[in-house]
């Protein structure tokens, strides 16, 4: 995608963020900020964004409330700018990826099956946390 | 022996989950998510089964156990061995004996808990085999192991329950006995002995050195016994020079680093994401760079991806496990490495060839040099 195009298609996501938010609400410069940022970074060094690391790029002018309700918009369809996804960090700190079935199954049953060690762990919901990778419009943006 | 013991075996090692589905795969077997699941259609599976898939079945789960126990989440340490004193061993391998013991009657299946509470300490004789090449020596003993327990308010009475519900997670550490299987390994061709030590990983390193130690000196005995004559090991191959080799190879995935920088840091990373490796990262890569590639790496942990066929893969890791004193001590020497999530005995040998590659290579670039 060559410059002129790219700034268009930037163009058209703060259009978006404007029309669902309004030019005014915190909640569109919070997007606004963090969709600048992404755009800002090569992709290739964006593979574990995490709340903290997004807090750290906006400089922490958000509250907690604010950055979650703006993470949770850019992960949707509408307008994905993020990629939501999952991980399970045990005891040790060992990170283990999980897919969204094992969510699904895991709040169906109460409890997860630990990628670890394939037994159930009953207490799972504080050791099951988001991260994030660019989403689609992110790429493109960078193209 | 039944589906019901050969399961207990099977889960009671604590087996990574993805390599004991991979294994179970491989074997054609159905798993589900999880332990529970998974025996639960195993069971299923059997009782629904003709006596003749029923004894298939055993055949795989108890494949599936020898395989593990010879391989899997071993920590492994070389001798190498006068030529002479391993022909002797093979030419009198006769004199080898196994002594009575509870391992011995249950040999592969695990003692009772019962049984295992009652045992000394010692290192048990437990099984062998040989062919013209290679001894492979199996023994038990029991080791004092500690597990984290989530404790449940609800287990205790209304007063304890007041008060552990102020808490949202109460973590108990119990201690309990284990029953180990340490591996043997005499080879004729490379006239070397191969120590692996069960649960290598999940012993903290002066337990394990110390059991180490145990095995070396029973091992020295045994030997002297069959030979008829003193043998004493060699001290075990330095595998410190490896660190460096793989480090600066193209070789494997690095997945854990640790190092010291000439700017007075110490550095410890780690790479969440299976598919990536340590040395392309861009945090690593821009670090080193700054310091012109000066890293003295004392810890390294490195993953293969090993293909077992056009479906399934293990990622067998190898840990070199230094520590940062040993950069500045002088006769220093890394003695083991550990070596996990292994399948089976395929998977484990590319490793160790692995090593033996790192090691071969070494050796050829000093004799380069001189």
């Amino acid at each position: 995608m060559n410059q002129m195009n790219q700034q268009k298609l930037k163009d058209n996501i703060y259009l978006h963020f404007e029309k669902d938010w309004g030019k005014q609400s915190t909640q569109f410069s919070t997007c606004v900020e963090i969709f600048d940022y992404l755009s800002s970074r090569p992709v290739s060094q964006l593979k574990h964004l995490t709340l903290g690391s997004l807090k750290n790029a906006v400089k922490n002018h958000y509250s907690d409330i604010d950055m979650l309700t703006a993470i949770q918009y850019l992960c949707g369809d509408a307008i994905p700018v993020l990629s939501l996804h999952f991980e399970f960090i045990d005891d040790n700190d060992q990170s283990f990826d999980l897919g969204n079935h094992e969510i699904i199954e895991a709040k169906k049953e109460g409890k997860l099956v630990h990628p670890g060690t394939g037994e159930y762990i009953e207490n799972y919901e504080e050791k099951v946390l988001m991260y994030f990778t660019p989403g689609i419009l992110v790429k493109k943006a960078h193209n | 022996m039944p589906l019901q013991t050969l399961l207990n075996n099977l889960r009671n090692r604590n087996i990574p989950w993805p390599v004991m589905s991979t294994s179970f795969k491989y074997h054609g077997l159905t798993i589900g998510r999880g332990w529970d699941v998974t025996v639960a259609k195993l069971k299923e599976t059997f009782e629904s089964s003709s006596p003749e898939d029923q004894q298939k079945q055993l055949s795989s789960l108890s494949a599936i156990y020898k395989e593990i126990l010879l391989s899997c989440e071993k920590s492994a340490r070389f001798f190498t061995v006068d030529e002479n004193i391993v022909s002797q061993f093979f030419n009198k391998i006769d004199n080898l004996v196994i002594p009575d013991s509870p391992f011995k009657s249950d040999y592969p299946n695990l003692i009772s808990e019962d049984e295992l509470n009652d045992i000394d300490l010692n290192i048990y004789l437990t099984s062998f085999s040989s062919t013209s090449n290679k001894a492979t020596l199996i023994f038990c003993s029991k080791r004092l192991t500690q597990e984290r327990i989530d404790i449940k308010a609800t287990q205790f009475e209304q007063s304890v329950q007041d008060i552990l519900n102020d808490f949202s997670e109460v973590i108990g550490i119990k201690n309990h006995n284990r029953q180990h299987f340490d591996i043997v390994v005499i080879d004729k061709t490379s006239n070397g002995i191969e120590i692996r030590l069960d649960y290598g990983k999940s012993i903290p390193s002066n337990d394990r050195e110390a059991s180490f130690r145990h095995i070396q000196n029973y091992l020295q005995e045994l030997i002297s016994e069959v030979i008829e004559t003193e043998f004493i090991l060699s001290p075990p191959i330095d595998l410190f020079p490896v660190i460096n080799s793989l480090y600066h190879s193209d070789d494997g995935r690095i997945c854990e680093l640790a190092f010291t920088t000439e700017t007075g840091s110490i550095k410890h990373e780690k790479m969440r994401r299976r598919d990536e490796c340590l040395r392309s990262e861009a945090y690593h890569k821009g670090g080193s760079a700054a310091v012109d590639g000066n890293l003295s790496v004392y810890k390294i942990a490195a993953t293969w991806e090993y293909t077992i066929n056009d479906k399934l893969s293990t990622q067998p890791e190898l840990l070199l496990p230094g520590v940062v004193r040993m950069l500045s001590q002088t006769n220093t020497s890394l003695n083991d490495v550990i070596i996990s999530n292994c399948a089976s005995l395929n998977d484990y040998s590319f490793i160790t060839g692995k090593l033996e590659g790192f090691l071969e290579q070494n050796e050829s670039n000093e004799s380069t040099e001189t």
